[in-house]
């Protein structure tokens, strides 16, 4: 049987720089497919071009050249309401450095996505409330950004970015400026969500142990897709292991 | 090396500093052709009295208009320096001495002003120039002293906006001199102000709303504290004004944001803005409101007293007319004008004195305006009275209103008439037709006098009133016209600046909002939305001011609300014009790198 894809990545190029000019390839051809319901990490450096990768996939920004095809979308040539429209239902988004509100509540921050949709509010205060009890953060809903910790503020950023139930979820270095204790919650709870509601997870890290949560990371280097492992039925060490020693073997 | 940089920067921006190049342009334009009225020490001296009153008029609005000037440039420097404070900042991380940085820093500033004030003043010239043809209309005589480009009020011009930009300067430098590099860059990562106790805003709305109302009750009542009535008004009204702008927004927002309405699109959003924003913006918002008040209230003043200008003039004298010694050519002149009731009286002239002769005015009384006891409004409750001989002899003075200012009069009984050594000539007083029909035919009498340079010619009565009345209240009304547009513009940018300069700040947030699938149609929506309450508040409640205000003015001016439409539509208009620039320079700023 084959299993669905969620995510077709095809022949992907990205070049910065005006014809004529000094140009940088930041991408040159990367090809990869995500299953429904995997939990993958892209690893590399920093100028390997992962950041740039996340932002096709999350159409932040457009590719030079190649498709980029999410839930039977060829996102790379959405525009306008109906690129908005796409972002706003299919893709959940969680930035490195939360891009909370601030003058809003936690409850008015996560519902964002289902106001935008659309969704009436009879349906979205249960939604809101169903999202929070799962991401343990039910208590803070009437709190405001400004008393929370980064932990807690992590996980109202990821409430609103499943509140409105997307195909998949992409993380842009999740636990980045978090520290170990908060990181491990967090890589817990995307785990849990991965698991219990077969949630397609896609996030870019550099950080070993936060990949070593993932079924199967996909390595970039200058531009271009390097190694793909898996983890199989192994333990997560042992997995960690595997992915030092790919790390170490990159020089 | 930093020069290098520094130029470099301004390029990039170089659509924000046209806005604010614009701003001090037009400000310093009008000062300068202020200026030239105000400070043509020639023209003051040697042209007649109607001149000399206009320039000083024209010195009080140089004065507001250097206040507001102050305020204005301190604000557009406040966004200079939001504008290139990353700037700053990099060039302090790039190893820059502090020092240096801050000479960049003032060095930028008095460029701006320097250039800025330079063009003012050459188009402040070009303006003067078209002025003065407006204004020989307005006032019917030559102002022959006046030179539109004249230096001591160039220099006046290019001294004071110098100093304010000089001062300005410095409070740039010294603030971002003691901001550690880090700050600079990392700008707009502040965290907003605590919220406040949700039932604080409830009981600002309320107290302002009773202090407005105590002040609005103040104008329709203006005798309560005399003089001083102006004052404290003004003072009031501001007090009540910061609470109403500061409780209201956040009261209503605190209502609003548990309906459902707000639960969609960006609404919520919008409100969770005002709320925290409008604490930073009180204080402008509250001298907005007052200064559009004022604004326009001088203009609608400025054009009430000219729809009174009959009025005015039907109550300085009830003779349509009055002629002393007329010539050929003005007799002829004067049968053309629709009149009531001649009367004739000999007089002689000795010098500056006038001799009378009491027992004509037993013949045919003398008219005299009394107005009625207690009349609140002069211009309309009068009555006229007829004094006899007896009783010129006793208000001898009235008849001074119809010669030069210089002049006395002197009633004296027949026989002292006689003693007088000097020739007998002829005076008419003459009731017309009301002045407004007959204001053109007497005109024609006037064109006609031997000595077309005395004042109106010599000819006395309504129609000096009228004259009078006219260029004095044209002057005004055309001052007030270009005080209240010189401040609508500085107040409008003002509040753009300020605007503008939380932009900034703004940029993440609205990037944020297009990744998780805001349509681009939606942030432009939403962006019009808050910058229409923080435009629209102070302008509701200016306005709100006039209308109360004006009350006051009852006892100048017959009916100052008649004369209220067409300034309040060019404020308007102007006003508006404003808010669509703000909008769309916020857009420009905010909606720049957002990919759709």
């Amino acid at each position: 049987m084959k299993k669905e894809q969620i995510v077709t990545v095809s022949q992907l190029r990205k070049v910065y720089g005006k014809k004529g000019g000094r140009q940088y390839e930041a991408l040159k051809d990367v090809s990869f497919n995500v299953i429904k319901g995997e939990f993958v990490a892209i690893m590399g450096s920093s100028g390997a071009g992962k950041t740039t990768l996340l932002n096709m996939l999350a159409t932040f920004d457009k590719p030079t050249s190649g498709h980029v095809t999410i839930a039977g979308h060829d996102v790379t040539s959405l525009k306008g309401k109906h690129l908005a429209n796409f972002r706003g239902q299919e893709i959940g988004f969680i930035f490195q450095d939360f891009n909370l509100l601030e003058s809003l509540t936690v409850a008015e921050n996560i519902r964002l996505p289902l106001s935008l949709q659309g969704v009436k509010a009879s349906q979205i205060t249960p939604a809101v409330e169903k999202i929070a009890e799962t991401l343990e953060i039910a208590p803070l809903l009437a709190k405001y950004p400004a008393e929370l910790s980064g932990g807690q503020k992590q996980r109202v950023a990821v409430a609103r970015s499943l509140v409105h139930q997307p195909s998949i979820l992409l993380g842009d270095e999740p636990t980045g400026v978090l520290d170990s204790k908060t990181s491990r919650e967090m890589l817990n709870l995307l785990e849990k969500i991965n698991r219990e509601q077969a949630m397609s997870i896609l996030m870019v890290t550099h950080d070993p142990f936060s990949a070593s949560y993932c079924q199967r990371i996909i390595f970039i280097k200058d531009g271009q897709v390097g190694q793909e492992i898996y983890r199989g039925d192994r333990s997560r060490q042992e997995f960690y292991q595997e992915i030092l020693d790919v790390l170490g073997t990159f020089e | 090396m930093l020069a290098k940089l520094a130029v470099a920067g301004l390029r990039t921006r170089i659509k924000d500093y046209m806005v604010l190049f614009s701003g001090l342009v037009i400000s310093s334009a009008i000062f300068y052709m202020f200026a030239t009225l105000a400070v043509n020490k020639e023209m003051i001296h040697k042209s007649n009295d109607l001149i000399s009153f206009s320039a000083i008029l024209f010195n009080i609005g140089i004065i507001l208009l250097a206040m507001i000037t102050f305020v204005y440039i301190l604000y557009a420097n406040n966004f200079l320096l939001g504008m290139r404070q990353k700037d700053y900042g990099l060039f302090m991380m790039l190893g820059a001495k502090k020092q240096r940085v801050g000479f960049l820093i003032a060095c930028e500033t008095m460029l701006i002003g320097l250039l800025s004030t330079v063009l003012g003043i050459l188009f402040g010239g070009v303006l003067s120039i078209s002025v003065r043809h407006i204004l020989e209309k307005m006032m019917g005589m030559e102002l022959t002293y006046y030179r539109p480009f004249y230096l001591r009020a160039m220099v006046i011009t290019l001294v004071i906006y110098l100093a304010v930009f000089g001062f300005a300067a410095l409070i740039n430098t010294a603030v971002m001199v003691r901001k550690p590099a880090l700050d600079l860059l990392r700008r707009g990562v502040k965290p907003h102000k605590s919220i406040r106790q949700p039932w604080l805003p409830m009981v600002e709305v309320i107290l302002g709303i009773g202090i407005l109302g105590y002040a609005y009750y103040l104008m329709r009542h203006p005798v309560l504290f005399g003089q001083w009535t102006l004052l404290w008004c003004f003072v009031i009204t501001a007090v009540g004004s910061y609470f109403v702008i500061n409780g209201t927004v956040v009261a209503v927002v605190n209502l609003v944001r548990k309906t459902s309405w707000a639960q969609k699109q960006l609404n919520t959003f919008t409100l969770g803005q005002l709320q925290f924003r409008i604490q930073d913006y009180t204080a402008i918002l509250t001298m907005v409101s007052l200064m559009f008040g004022l604004a326009l209230g001088a203009l609608t003043m400025g054009v009430a007293f000219k729809n009174q200008t009959e009025q005015t003039a039907e109550v300085s004298s009830a003779y349509g007319m009055v002629v002393y010694n007329p010539n050929i050519r003005q007799k002829a002149a004067m049968k053309k004008v629709t009149t009531k009731k001649q009367q004739r009286y000999t007089y002689k002239q000795v010098g500056t004195k006038y001799y009378y002769d009491s027992s004509e005015f037993d013949r045919q009384p003398y008219v005299a305006i009394q107005p009625l006891a207690g009349s609140e409004n002069m211009t309309t409750n009068y009555k006229y009275i007829k004094y006899d001989g007896k009783k010129m002899q006793e208000h001898s003075y009235e008849l001074t209103f119809y010669t030069e200012m210089t002049s006395s009069a002197f009633v004296v009984s027949h026989k002292q008439f006689q003693q007088v050594q000097a020739p007998a000539k002829m005076t008419y007083f003459i009731q017309t037709a009301p002045i407004g029909k007959t204001y053109s035919q007497i005109k024609q009498v006037a064109d006609a006098s031997s000595d077309p340079h005395q004042v109106t010619a010599g000819i006395g009565g309504q129609y000096r009133g009228y004259v009078t009345a006219q260029s004095l209240y044209s002057v005004m009304e055309f001052m007030g016209g270009f005080l209240a547009i010189a401040f609508l513009a500085m107040l409008a940018s003002c509040l753009m600046f300020k605007i503008l300069s939380g932009s900034y700040d703004d940029t993440r947030r609205y990037q944020m909002l297009a990744k998780i699938g805001t349509p681009r149609e939606l942030l432009k929506r939403t962006i019009a939305k808050e910058v229409a309450v923080l435009f629209f508040l102070p302008a509701v409640l200016g306005t709100l001011d006039v209308l109360f205000g004006l009350q006051m003015f009852k006892l100048l001016v017959v009916a100052p609300y008649q004369s209220f439409g067409m300034p309040f539509v060019i404020f308007m208009v102007l006003y508006l014009g404003y808010y669509a620039l703000a909008v769309w320079m916020y857009r420009r700023i905010v909606l720049r790198d957002i990919i759709q």
